[in-house]
């Protein structure tokens, strides 16, 4: 061999060497993206599992919350409601006949307002009736 | 290769996380609107509550001067008779309110 092949041979060599390095640092950096990529996904499913978890708690939360408001509406229509619409309409009634409860059907607003015109009010009727 | 195996299960696992994380978000924003909805409702129906019971209130303490309304306490069950009730009114009172 000459002196010239053997320093262009030399070189190829040192290019092949250097491609070599640099194509094995291009795999290092590949593989710790694909390794950091996969951690920053574990970090965000496990974020993600914790934000579920406590979505369902709030839910089952605000759910029972939700079932006790409509329960105690409901059971106040119809129970309570008419216990109570009873109550205020014997008061009255009985109102007519015992006065002295009036002033606690005003305190509460329902006193009947035909309780003091009534024993006038039926007689000009028949006469109404009449004519 | 089994690299990106992994890394495609992950994200799928995410989207699946993520998707589900939606619709929680859209149950409990529902169930929190319908809860609101209903607060002045229950405030109401407490509020009339305890004026009921404080009318009852008053007209237990009127039977103790009036008997006669006793009858109309005992058929609504306020009062079971004219002894148990002039003597612990309040007892009375205290088991409508927690029925």
């Amino acid at each position: 061999m000459t002196e010239p092949e053997n320093a262009s041979v030399s070189a190829s060599l040192e290019s092949l060497a250097g491609d070599s390095s640099a194509l094995q640092t291009l795999q290092n950096e590949v593989r710790t993206l694909r390794s950091l990529f996969s951690a920053a996904t574990m970090a965000l499913l496990l974020l993600s599992f914790g934000i579920n978890a406590f979505l369902y708690y709030q839910d089952r939360i605000v759910r029972k919350e939700l079932d006790a408001a409509k329960k105690t509406a409901q059971e106040f229509e119809t129970v309570k409601r008419p216990i109570v619409s009873s109550f205020i309409t014997r008061l009255q009634d009985f109102a007519r006949s015992h006065p002295d409860i009036n002033p606690i059907l005003d305190k509460y607003g329902i006193r009947p307002a035909a309780s003091a015109p009534a024993p006038s009010a039926p007689a000009p009727s028949p006469a109404n009736n009449g004519k | 290769m089994r690299n990106n195996s992994f890394a495609a299960v992950l994200v799928g696992l995410l989207f699946i996380s993520a998707v589900a994380a939606a619709v929680q978000v859209l149950r409990l924003s529902f169930a929190t609107r319908d809860l609101r909805r209903m607060h002045p409702r229950i405030l109401e129906i407490n509020a009339h509550w305890n004026l009921a019971q404080a009318l009852l209130n008053d007209t237990l303490e009127y039977s103790k001067r009036n008997p006669a309304i006793d009858p109309l306490l005992q058929s609504l069950n306020f009062k079971t008779n004219s002894v148990a009730g002039a003597a612990s009114p309040q007892s009375v009172s205290t088991q409508s309110v927690s029925k």
